[in-house]
């Protein structure tokens, strides 16, 4: 009888291999995860390399950059000279367009921690409703610099008819795109900056990380923007309550020649006057600024002295550069990546801000007051003069010029044109020299707007492509 | 006891073998069974004449006419002797008594029975049975000396059978001597063979069937079971030692080179045969585009992941390749690329040991530097002068660091010259000078040698009637193109079967191989494109034979500056990195498989096996302070105003380990139950476990003292304020750490009717962890059927001589693929430490994709084996026709959802092809023969659906893009239409207007600019080998072809890619400089407002014809004849010479060698001729 016995064991061994199979397969994958725990999608949000990157390329659209040097040209990225004469393009086809393509990245994964995040059953809710709130500030900072730069400034009279950009809130790559109003974008971007007021705790531990201050700064960046100067005062104010040091210039400055001196400045992330970081994504790319706005800086001022240097005839200062250029321009050694610039909402933004809208709203004595004390960390003692204004019209000026000497280069000026062609006082003809061609950009053309990006269009049969 | 009567049954004496059938069914529940033999008539005088006949048999004689019924067990009746007995009207009695004699039974008369049972023997006659039982054991042999495996080995007269094994190996123990034993197979004459007298091993040859001259008859393995040719309904290849061994390279891959149909090999590297990752072959070109593209590769019955270096070709016994789904089905998810199964070598069930030696020698040319085409020093120079007077040069300067990048001599002097710093005199005289160098020559001289390789290999085999034992050790290494660079490895191994009884078998196989790599050569490295690279006019050595200084990093005079501040030396010196190079790579590996079969029936059996295989490979590298790894890396972190160094001085030691540990085991039971004339059955069932685990552990220390094995801290939180600007020093740790796990059950039969019909089919499932966690995504259910039909067995064939051979397969069936990379869910991955805030952080690898399925391959196969003319022609056709489901991809999608690419089922597409396999023994005498053999593949597919297809230039323009329609690889380009008079690049739009290559507002989606040129891959391919004879000589050449595809000549790059570049494609000597060129060349003009040529590099006029023949080997042997010698060591001694890459006809007609394009980016030259030196010798 053994061998049927045997027969029912070899059986019985495969019945048992095939339901243990499941079990003996089980595993959990080590390294490469599925995101689950709380803790997982703040490991998300933590990454630099999407959250705490902003956009870069705006400068070279605008009057505080020329581009005087024929041999420069001839070796200029390609792309940025195409944002330089406004071109019909600026990526080749085939191209990527890196700062769409950044700020999708950033919403998408922000929609992943969103969602992902309302599908956890357990824990503190709190604690979720905070990290939900981290993600919609990211969204809401990407939003805003998107409607900015690939649509026409928001108006309220036209807002809800002109396109904005696609909007997504699902990380679903099979929904179909299509361009939201502009009025829809800004919606989304403030209900979002109030989600992050409502849940964010007041200060951040490390300067990448969201917070109630800097939900306030976005949202006083935003209604600036949006010509809401009663709703940016009021958000400015609540942000410099939580955060108001100002950063000084002057211990850092060893004397009149040396451009090496922006070395030893301090990282964004140890500068108290940095709000929240988001720094350009094109760390480093020179930036030959306009003699308009040099004109503007004068000679005295600080700023002028740690963010530029020339470049003559015969060199660099240091002698390190063979090149022939003669070039004026933006100097930014040490922001959080060698050469970035941080283009995140920092305290005097937010003075800037408040000032302006006091200006607007016949308050120009207490806006200059603000400027004042601005200008006091940027110049040297024996350098600095306070501003006088006679009325509030004067004041609004020389606000917005202090607001062009403070935040050049760092992302603002391409914005600040839109909303101010906008207003026929400000409103301005940009002129931009290109060897032996002057290319001018008259207040409010089409070229104002970026190009949605080719591959998009290409791609979509619902996205239109900003006239141009 | 269970009584088993017969007496209504039992009429025909010719039923007996059909109730002895039924008995041995039944065996399962009845131990034994008595059978009872009755009589009708009375009569006691009994006539007989009966010669060889069973026992029963002559039972049923007697009881027909005596009346007597016979009560005896089937285990009697099975270890009973046939009878030969002549006896007329011979008393019961008597009768009984003389059948009984020479049987080991005795009888007794009882109430009518004769009841039979086992004599219980004396001492001393059991001492003679002893004396008389004798172990048979002995090897199956065609004519043509090949080993008979599944052939039937029976013992006359009885029931008593074995089938040869894989060796063509049989056993019997203790048998009578005056037994005979009846060899059978299928196409074979069966022969009788008395064992008495004779000494074993036996060696019986079956003749064929048909004719005298038979056909090499060999067994398929699918690393399940060995399916006997005949019987096989799928498509297979095999490749036997003897055709292994007429190559000598130390690697598999080149071994496989040309053997078989349907697979394709790309030999990369010939003078790196041991090193890792060069596996590249496909078996009947690729049905997926992401995924696992490699064939599986099975090792004595277990897949392997260890790397193909790690086997010794000289150890392999045969070689099976897997191509259809019934052939490869078997082995579930992981067979879409097909199977490659591989039997090492066993040793002989022989008393006798044999010893084989083997040990070659490969001298190879020197490295051909010149094949790829650059400018010379004075074009450089004249091109770098036109670059700097364009404002290309110097362009930008990298702004992320504090230093621009360093100008050349060339451009600097053409600077010096544009802002008239120099006259024009000193620039020429400068310049004259540089012209004279060509950088190839030193570089040939100080950084290049000759490869050279040699490998000795020993084997000692043999064993008892019982065992057999195989044990090999074989040593290779090899000197590669590049100095400094020099492997070696060492493979131990070891193999053996036992029969512990008659019915236990063990065997068990192992390997060890030790690997060894030194990496220290600078290779094509300072001979490519790029800034920290050689210019064609600069020298490596100065006059005084001492290695020059490069500045690489900024400008020397920077680096003097800094040198001066107190960094480290910051410059370059190519012999000095040679001398102080120290990387070495080791690995262990070694194999173990185990397993147990016991035969629980004659008609089932009961394996287990088990293996593990483990590697362990350790990379050390070790930069001293002298190298300029060291040296760079210390002063990038050392701060601009403190010179703070934040990595210590000191060498910086590279440590990384990687561990492989895979495990299998399986349960299999086979079956193959003996149905006489309703046909055979060969069945197994199984079910198997898997795991692999591959880890990695990385480590670098930094201020590392070789001589004290000391090492220094560093701080890796703090900033550094460096050249480079703000920086951390990298944390260098990284762990590594992957598991897979399989169960899977499988099942396979094949039945064969009247030897002509046989129908096969096969059934597997496979579960895994892999593709996530949720079940409807792990497991896919995959099967396959096939059948065949041997056509010349038929009656009707009968007459047709001429045909020795028709078989005609089909088969249909589905394989899977695996890609480990794929989930459909969102997986993320904790990347490292966020800058910033110093906290860990996390990165989306995968975006979440639920609408991902396995890929899975669906193959039809039809295919015949014929043999004409006694066996003169023989050839196998296979046609195929492939689908390919939910093939994965890496698709671009739109940005706008958040990435730009993600991995999808991106198409489906079908694949078809046919292999011709053709042998012909065109002539054959005594003194000459001449043997032919051809391969030859055909094989194209088309996609069928592109999930993902963008209507952009762009996308065609990528031959990786599946575009629907089409074959996958497809080539598409633009079309030329001249340079016009300012010598730019034209090409033509859609509506056939010229326009500019460069012009950005060019229309994407203008697809009709673009026209179809032909395929990337080879839709021909084969190799043709002739084998001729003379006497003891024996001349082997190998051709191997690719034809039918294309590709793209490699020329300049783009305008705007060429500043800094060092080294430039030799067209650019060709360009337009002047109005009028364009008439006379094709090359543009170096153009700063057109710098963007891509459209004309991609375009019509640098498509080639791909196709070539190749005089791959030829090789001249000499069986030494050792029978003839004085000293009698030998029993052979074959020595040979052989010429590898000897010459290449190509299509095009620019001296590409399409395998080696001779991009300039490419490190990898085309081999150089080479000779191996070889001797074989077996004692």
């Amino acid at each position: 009888m053994y061998n049927s016995r045997y027969c029912y064991l070899l059986l019985l061994l495969f019945i048992l291999s095939g339901t243990s199979c499941r079990k003996y397969v089980e595993l959990e994958p080590q390294g490469s995860v599925i995101p689950k725990t709380l803790e997982d999608f703040k490991l998300l949000l933590n990454n630099n390399a999407v959250f705490n990157l902003s956009h870069g390329t705006t400068e070279f659209a605008t009057d505080d950059i020329a581009m005087q040097n024929d041999n420069l040209i001839d070796g200029f990225e390609e792309s940025s000279l195409a944002i330089y004469k406004w071109a019909e393009l600026f990526y080749q086809p085939n191209e990527d367009d890196p700062e769409w393509n950044l700020f999708y990245k950033q919403i998408y994964t922000a929609n992943v921690v969103i969602k992902g995040v309302s599908e956890i059953k357990s824990g503190d809710e709190a604690q979720k409703q905070q990290v939900i709130a981290a993600a919609k500030v990211h969204r809401a900072y990407a939003y805003f610099t998107l409607v900015n730069m690939y649509a026409r400034q928001y108006a309220v009279a036209d807002a809800k008819t002109n396109l904005g950009v696609p909007l997504l809130t699902d990380p679903d790559y099979t929904q179909t795109l299509k361009r939201a109003t502009i009025n829809e974008v800004y919606s989304l971007v403030l209900s979002d900056l109030e989600a992050g007021v409502a849940a964010l705790p007041p200060l951040p531990a490390a300067k990448n990380y969201t917070s109630k201050a800097a939900a306030y700064a976005l949202l006083a960046r935003t209604y600036l923007q949006m010509g809401d100067y009663a709703s940016a005062l009021a958000n400015a104010n609540l942000c410099l309550g939580l955060q108001s040091a100002v950063f000084d210039l002057n211990p850092y400055y060893t004397g009149p020649a040396s451009w090496m001196d922006g070395f030893s400045l301090p990282l964004s992330q140890n500068n108290a006057e940095v709000i929240f970081i988001k720094s350009s994504f094109n760390g480093g790319e020179i930036l030959p600024l306009s003699p308009e706005l040099l004109n503007l800086l004068g000679t005295k001022d600080l700023r002028k002295h740690f963010f530029t240097y020339v470049a003559p005839p015969s060199g660099d200062p240091n002698g390190l550069f063979d090149d022939p250029g003669t070039y004026h321009a933006y100097w930014a050694p040490f922001e959080t990546q060698a050469g970035s610039v941080q283009v995140g909402p920092t305290v005097p933004e937010m003075m800037l801000i408040k000032a302006e809208c006091l200006a607007r709203t016949l308050h120009g004595q207490d806006g200059l007051t603000i400027v004042n004390q601005l200008r006091k960390f940027r110049f040297r003692p024996v350098d600095y003069v306070a501003l006088t204004a006679a009325n509030d019209n004067d004041a609004l000026l020389l606000i917005l010029e202090e607001r062009r000497r403070e935040l050049f280069a760092k992302g603002f000026r391409l914005f600040d044109l839109k909303r101010l062609n906008a207003d026929p006082k400000f409103a301005k003809t940009i002129i931009h020299p290109l060897k032996t061609q002057q290319l001018t950009l008259t207040p409010g053309s089409n070229r104002y707007v970026y190009p949605i990006p080719t591959k998009v269009i290409n791609n979509n049969k619902g996205i239109e492509q900003n006239p141009r | 006891m269970y009584s088993f009567y017969t007496k209504k049954l039992w009429t025909p004496p010719c039923a007996i073998a059909k109730l002895l059938l039924i008995m041995r069914l039944t065996t399962i529940i009845l131990i034994t069974a008595i059978l009872q033999v009755t009589a009708s008539s009375k009569a006691q005088k009994i006539t007989l004449s009966e010669k060889n006949a069973p026992l029963v048999k002559i039972f049923d004689r007697i009881s027909a006419q005596s009346g007597l019924d016979f009560l005896v067990s089937t285990s009697i009746l099975n270890s009973s002797k046939p009878v030969t007995l002549s006896v007329k009207n011979m008393e019961l009695s008597d009768v009984l008594e003389r059948l009984f004699a020479g049987q080991q039974l005795t009888y007794k008369i009882e109430n009518k029975s004769v009841v039979v049972s086992k004599k219980t023997p004396s001492i001393l006659d059991e001492l003679i049975a002893r004396f008389q039982k004798i172990d048979v054991y002995g090897k199956v042999y065609d004519e043509d000396g090949n080993v008979l495996p599944g052939a039937t080995v029976k013992i006359k007269g009885g029931t008593n059978f074995v089938v040869t094994a894989s060796d063509g190996v049989f056993t019997f123990s203790e048998v009578d001597e005056n037994v005979v034993l009846v060899v059978s197979y299928i196409g074979y004459k069966a022969q009788e063979v008395s064992v008495k007298g004779k000494k074993m091993p036996l060696k019986v040859v079956l003749l064929s069937a048909r004719s005298e001259l038979e056909e090499v008859n060999i067994s398929y393995s699918t690393g399940y079971q060995a399916i006997p040719k005949e019987r096989a309904t799928g498509s297979y290849g095999i490749i036997a030692a003897e055709e292994l061994g007429k190559k000598t390279a130390p690697g598999l891959l080149e071994r496989l080179e040309g053997t078989t149909s349907g697979l394709l090999i790309n030999v990369g590297t010939p003078d790196r045969s041991l090193t890792t990752n060069r596996d590249n072959f496909t078996i009947r070109g690729t049905s997926t585009i992401n995924s696992e593209k490699k064939p599986l590769i099975v090792l004595d019955g277990f897949p392997t992941e260890l790397d193909l270096v790690n086997i010794n070709p000289d150890n392999v016994e045969s070689i099976t390749v897997l191509k259809d789904a019934a052939a490869a089905s078997i082995w579930g998810v992981r067979a879409a690329n097909g199977v490659i199964v591989i039997v090492s070598k066993k040793g002989n069930f022989s008393n006798r040991a044999v010893v084989n030696y083997s040990s070659n020698f490969t001298l190879t040319g020197r490295p051909r530097l010149d094949y790829r085409k650059v400018l010379n020093a004075s074009q450089y120079l004249d091109f770098e002068k036109e670059m700097v007077n364009k404002g290309l040069l110097p362009g930008q300067k990298a702004a992320t660091s504090l230093y621009p990048q360093p100008l050349t001599p060339g451009a600097l002097l053409a600077m010096q010259l544009k802002r008239g710093i120099i006259t024009q005199q000193q620039y020429d005289a400068e310049t004259q000078r540089l012209s004279q160098f060509n950088v190839n020559d030193q570089y040939q001289q100080y950084l290049l040698q000759s490869p050279f390789a040699q490998q000795h290999n020993v084997s000692v085999s043999g064993g008892s009637s019982i065992t057999r034992n195989y044990l090999t050790a074989s040593y290779s290494d090899e000197r590669t193109n590049s100095k400094g660079d020099y492997n070696n490895r060492l493979v131990v191994s070891f193999s053996n079967e036992t029969k512990i009884t008659s019915k236990l078998t063990f065997s068990a196989e192992t390997f060890v191989t030790l690997l060894k790599q030194k990496n220290n050569g600078i290779g094509l490295r300072g001979n490519q494109p790029g800034t920290n690279n050689l210019l064609p006019y600069e020298q490596l050595v100065d006059v005084n034979g001492k290695g020059m200084d490069f500045s690489y990093k900024t400008n020397a005079r920077t680096l003097d500056s800094l040198q001066a501040k107190g960094y480290l030396p910051w410059k370059y010196n190519y012999l000095d990195e040679l001398a102080n190079a120290d990387n070495t790579n080791r690995s262990v590996a070694y194999r173990l498989t185990g397993g147990l079969n016991y035969k629980t029936m004659s008609w089932m059996s009961v394996d287990v096996k088990y293996m593990m295989e483990r590697s362990f490979t350790k990379t050390r590298n070790l930069y001293t302070q002298d190298t300029y790894t060291a040296r760079d890396m210390i002063n990038r972190f050392t701060t601009t105003d403190t010179h703070v160094r934040g990595i210590p001085l000191g060498g910086i030691l590279n440590l990384n380990d990687a561990e492989q540990n895979n495990y299998n085991i399986r349960g299999q039971l086979n079956f193959s139950p003996d149905l006489k004339s309703a046909g055979r059955l060969d069945a197994i069932i199984g079910a198997e476990l898997r795991q692999t685990l591959t880890s990695g552990y990385g480590n670098q220390i930094y201020g590392y003292d070789d001589r004290l094995l000391s090492s220094t801290s560093v701080n890796f939180s703090q900033i550094y304020k460096t050249a480079d600007g703000n920086v951390r020093i990298p944390y260098p740790q990284s762990i590594s750490n992957r598991k897979d796990k399989y169960a899977s059950v499988f099942g396979n039969f094949t039945y064969t009717y009247q030897n002509r019909y046989s129908i096969s089919g096969s059934f597997r499932k496979d579960d895994s962890n892999l593709f996530g966690a949720a079940k409807e995504f792990r497991t896919v259910p995959l099967w396959s059927l096939g059948g065949m039909w041997r056509a010349n067995e038929e009656d009707f064939m009968i007459g047709a001589k001429w045909l020795s051979k028709l078989n005609f397969r089909a088969t249909i069936g589905y394989n899977g693929n695996l890609n480990k990379e794929t989930s459909p869910y969102l997986i993320m991955q904790q990347s490292g430490i966020n800058p910033i805030n110093t906290d860990p952080y996390a990165s989306i690898t995968n975006p979440a994709n639920p609408q991902l399925r396995w890929e899975r391959v669906r193959t039809f196969n039809v295919g015949t084996d014929f043999s004409l003319f006694n066996f003169v022609v023989n050839g196998t056709v296979d046609a195929y026709w492939r689908k390919s489901l939910d093939l994965l991809g890496r698709v671009e999608i739109d940005p706008t959802y958040g990435f730009t690419s993600l991995r999808a089922n991106q198409l489906e597409m079908t694949g078809r092809g046919v292999d011709v396999a053709l042998n012909v023994k065109a002539f054959n005498s005594r003194q000459f023969s001449w043997t032919p053999s051809l391969s030859i593949s055909f094989n194209k597919n088309k996609v069928t659906k592109a999930y993902f297809q963008q209507e952009t230039t762009s996308y065609y323009t990528n031959a990786n893009n599946p575009i629907q329609g089409q074959q996958l690889g497809s080539l598409y380009t633009y079309r030329f239409a001249g340079l016009n008079q300012n010598g730019n690049a034209m090409i033509y739009n859609g509506k056939g207007e010229k326009i500019l290559a460069d012009q950005n507002t060019f229309d994407e989606k203008d697809v009709a600019a673009l026209k179809y040129q032909g395929n990337t891959t080879p839709p021909y391919f084969g190799g043709l080998a002739n084998t001729f004879k003379y006497r003891s000589f024996e001349l082997y050449t190998l051709l191997t072809f690719k034809a039918g595809h294309k590709f793209m000549r490699p020329t300049t790059r783009q305008v705007f890619e060429l500043p800094y570049l060092r080294i430039a494609h030799a067209d650019l000597a060709n360009r337009w400089r002047v109005p009028g060129d364009e008439l006379r060349t094709n090359i543009p003009a170096i153009d700063p407002l057109h710098t963007g040529t891509f459209r004309y590099i991609s375009s019509d006029y640098f498509v080639e014809n791909a196709s070539y023949v190749r005089f791959r080997d030829i090789s001249l042997a000499y069986n030494v004849p050792v029978s003839k010698m004085k000293w009698n060591a030998f029993q052979t001694l074959n020595i040979s010479v052989t010429g590898r890459n000897l010459a290449i006809w190509t299509a095009n007609k620019h001296g590409i060698d399409p395998d080696y394009l001779g991009a300039l980016s490419s490190d990898v030259l085309p081999p150089s001729k080479s000779f191996i030196f070889s001797v074989k010798a077996t004692f």
